[in-house]
């Protein structure tokens, strides 16, 4: 009896260890698995059974192309190292959402020991769509909506996302935090508020709307709407028909919120109508115009043409010498090698050496002509948002891009001149994939910003005090006080102080050098022109990519744009 | 024209060398970027550098070089082992005078690792050799028959270049036809060609010399008897 106890203990223990030596995955992709293809959207996996002290790989894998005709594989690690049993949040650009999508997890061998396949097909969108946190809510059937413990952590995942609307659910700081982010960049934000007022409320959402001593009235109907005391000079009123007032907006950053001052329950259909037709849609700052423009200002090394014809001129007279040099009437009938012909080997042989001495890394054929804009917004929280575009000419190339401080991989689109090879393989930092020849390939790169400089302006509002971290010298520094600007002497690495004078209109930021107009579009969309102070630093070098194998010129435009203080801080 | 491997009193030869580095020093102008921006790369494909123009070039005016020294060396009279090394040597000469823009063109104009100029290189002294045999043998035939040879040599020369192009349009085998022509192999070795395809590519000229050989030799043969 003894026996077949311990027998039995034996067996059930086995049979726990074997079932929690299995590892499983549970993933899903997408906002209710809603994508739009070529754009980015969250991954949600859930690991279970994992041993302790597991490392081993999250991979995504896609498919471009026809499934049966060798498809382009496109893999995504989402998280490597150390992994735990629970959920791994990733962000992922969807290529190919016709194609199933598989979700590994790999061993450290690079062995699968769990897989998912998702299929998308039927949930893929043509463009961007609201999502609605909370109860739902009737928006014309485009609605998507999401659990709050299902919103990314990654600001760029509601890159599909057109608008979100917030119906009276609580959401957690992180949540809050990436919300903040995405509105900042470009996006449309709608709160419900009413008597739900004082469980959505937070500490960001005071910041992206500041309501200030805000109360709840009670109407005649008996619902409760949320007293502003009157629209302020940074929000205006959104009106229905009947010219009652529906929400107050603001702007933030380069984004809307809108708050609703009354509950989504209490509001009639007809109204939901008037406030989704009354609501801007989300509009990141595009980089990709300046793209082109930018990339085809980079000079193309080139040896001068000269060298070609006193090459051949010098080789024509070391045959003229063969023929006509000395021997003749020498007595040597049939003159053969001699100093002639030593002569002109020596004269190959030198030109041979010249030409390598000649040759140095800034007249090489460069291979592959880089471009990469960044801007980063530094505010409470900021954003970088990127692009850069890769032309390759004459033969077949490997390019991989490092993204030091940036988490995502890189989003090829389908602007090509070639047929092209969507192969790529992106790790948290890095961004592998190939160009074939003649070909110009565009990347959007979204993240965090680097904090690299802080500034200070004195209270007399003639000197500002700059600290930068950054160890590149700037091309174009700016100081913006309420709409008038301040050209500052270009900032190096450390702390320096700059005098202010001269100040000009903010509008003919247009004017600096290549890049005005991008300034331009930046600090109108990021409401730098309006008021505040703020800090615009431009650093624009092209050089030869050091530390690379394929011969590469690289032009990184770099704009930091810092918000400051009130003058006299 | 009776003296050693290489005699430079022949001013034929002079003149040989002067259209060979003259031709081969414009196709090389041509390779050369004429973009200043990168811009202008990406609008215009013909201004982007390509040592496809030089490459071409090269094989296609060693060629002539070649076969023009190849019937120059008739009055030899017979396929002799002298005979074919003077060609060969006159071949090496040919491409002594090409070193420069070689390595130059290496150095500027194809960076990285890329080592295929050296196969073009090879494969260049291989038509040589080849289309000076030719010529040597069109010559002899020419002189038994008491004809000009200039105008068949030329014709034999741009078809062995020219006609087996058009077999790219085709599916299948018959494609492969293509790298008979010089054109086709040297844009195939500067495409990055594996070891096998660069053996393949510069064995074809070695063979059909081999050939050529053993049939002059074979003719010679009949003639004798």
């Amino acid at each position: 009896m003894l026996c077949a106890s311990i027998a039995a203990l034996l067996g059930v223990l086995a049979l726990a260890s074997s079932a929690a030596g299995t590892p499983t995955l549970d993933g899903s992709i997408g906002y209710s698995s809603s994508v739009v293809a070529r754009e980015y959207a969250p991954v949600y996996v859930t690991l279970s059974g994992l041993p302790a002290g597991f490392s081993g790989t999250v991979r995504v894998i896609q498919y471009v192309g026809t499934l049966s005709e060798d498809p382009d594989l496109v893999i995504n690690d989402i998280a490597r190292g150390a992994l735990e049993n629970g959920r791994v949040v990733g962000t992922v650009a969807v290529y190919d959402p016709l194609n199933p999508v598989e979700i590994h997890l790999l061993d450290e061998s690079g062995r699968s020991l769990a897989q998912e396949e998702l299929n998308l097909r039927l949930f893929t969108r043509t463009s961007s769509f609201p999502i609605v946190v909370g109860p739902s809510l009737a928006l014309g059937g485009s609605e998507v909506r999401v659990d709050p413990r299902d919103l990314p952590t990654d600001w760029w995942a509601y890159e599909s996302v057109d608008s979100i609307w917030i119906t009276g659910e609580s959401l957690s700081s992180d949540a809050w935090e990436t919300v903040a982010r995405w509105v900042y960049a470009g996006g449309s934000l709608i709160v419900f508020t009413g008597s739900d007022y004082f469980r959505v409320d937070s500490p960001l959402l005071q910041e992206m709307f500041p309501t200030g001593l805000a109360v709840l009235r009670t109407l005649e109907d008996g619902t409760e709407s949320l007293d502003l005391g009157g629209p302020t000079e940074e929000m205006w009123e959104l009106a229905a028909r009947d010219a009652t007032v529906l929400a107050y907006q603001r702007r933030y950053g380069a984004g809307t919120v809108t708050l609703v001052p009354i509950r989504a329950g209490d509001m009639s259909e007809a109204a939901i109508r008037e406030l989704a037709a009354g609501v801007p849609s989300t509009r990141v700052l595009s980089l990709a115009r300046y793209g082109a423009t930018y990339q085809g200002e980079i000079r193309v090394p080139r040896p001068p043409y000269i060298v070609a014809p006193v090459m051949a001129l010098v080789l024509i007279g070391c045959a003229a010498l063969l023929r006509y040099g000395g021997g003749e009437g020498a007595g040597k009938p049939h003159k053969t090698v001699g100093a002639p012909a030593v002569l002109t080997i020596v004269c190959i042989v030198g030109l041979s050496v010249f030409s390598g001495i000649y040759t140095n890394r800034e007249k090489q054929l460069i291979e592959l002509y880089q471009l990469d804009i960044v801007v980063n917004v530094q505010q409470s929280y900021g954003l970088s948002i990127g692009y850069s575009a890769f032309f390759a000419y004459g033969s077949t190339l490997a390019v991989e891009v490092e993204r030091e401080g940036l988490s995502v991989p890189a989003h090829s689109l389908l602007n090509t001149v070639a047929a092209p090879v969507f192969s790529s393989t992106a790790t948290p930092d890095q961004y592998a994939f190939t160009l074939q020849a003649s070909e110009f390939r565009e990347v959007r790169v979204y993240g965090a910003p680097r904090q690299l400089v802080t500034f200070s302006v004195n209270a007399a509002a003639t000197h500002v005090s700059i600290t930068n971290y950054a160890t590149e010298a700037t091309s174009t520094a700016l100081l913006i006080v309420d709409g008038t600007m301040y050209r500052l002497p270009n900032l190096v690495a450390g702390e320096q102080t700059a005098r202010l004078s001269d100040g000009e209109a903010v509008q003919l930021i247009w004017s600096i050098r290549s890049y005005g107009y991008l300034l331009q579009e930046i600090t109108r969309e990021y409401a730098v022109q309006d008021s505040g102070t703020w800090l615009v630093l431009v650093s624009d070098e092209t050089a030869f990519a050091p530390g690379t194998f394929v011969p590469r010129k690289v032009r990184h435009l770099e704009v930091y744009v810092v918000a400051g203080g009130e003058v006299g801080s | 024209m009776n003296g050693g491997l290489l005699t430079f009193r022949d001013s034929r030869l002079s003149s040989a060398l002067l259209a060979l580095v003259s031709v081969c020093g414009v196709a090389f102008i041509f390779s050369m970027p004429s973009a200043t921006y990168v811009s202008e790369l990406i609008q215009s494909p013909f201004r982007r550098p390509t040592p496809i123009v030089f490459y071409g070039v090269v094989v296609l005016s060693i060629a002539f070089y070649a076969a023009q020294r190849g019937a120059a060396a008739v009055p030899l009279k017979d396929w002799r082992a002298t005979c074919l090394t003077r060609i060969a040597v006159q071949v090496l000469l040919g491409l002594l005078f090409l070193t420069p823009f070689f390595i130059y063109l290496r150095v500027i104009l194809l960076p990285g690792d890329r080592m295929e100029i050296l196969w073009v290189a090879l494969y260049a002294g291989q038509i040589g050799w080849l289309a000076g045999v030719a010529g040597h043998w069109f010559e002899i035939a020419a002189v038994r028959r008491g004809r000009e040879t200039v105008a068949v040599r030329t014709i034999w020369l741009l078809s062995a270049f020219l006609l087996p192009v058009p077999f790219r349009l085709l599916g299948g085998a018959l494609r492969y036809v293509m790298y008979i022509s010089p054109f086709s192999a040297v844009e195939r070795l500067h495409a990055g060609a594996s070891p096998t395809e660069v053996l393949t590519l510069v064995l074809i000229p070695a063979m059909a010399t081999v050939l050529l050989l053993i049939g002059t030799a074979l003719s010679a043969r009949r003639i004798r008897v």
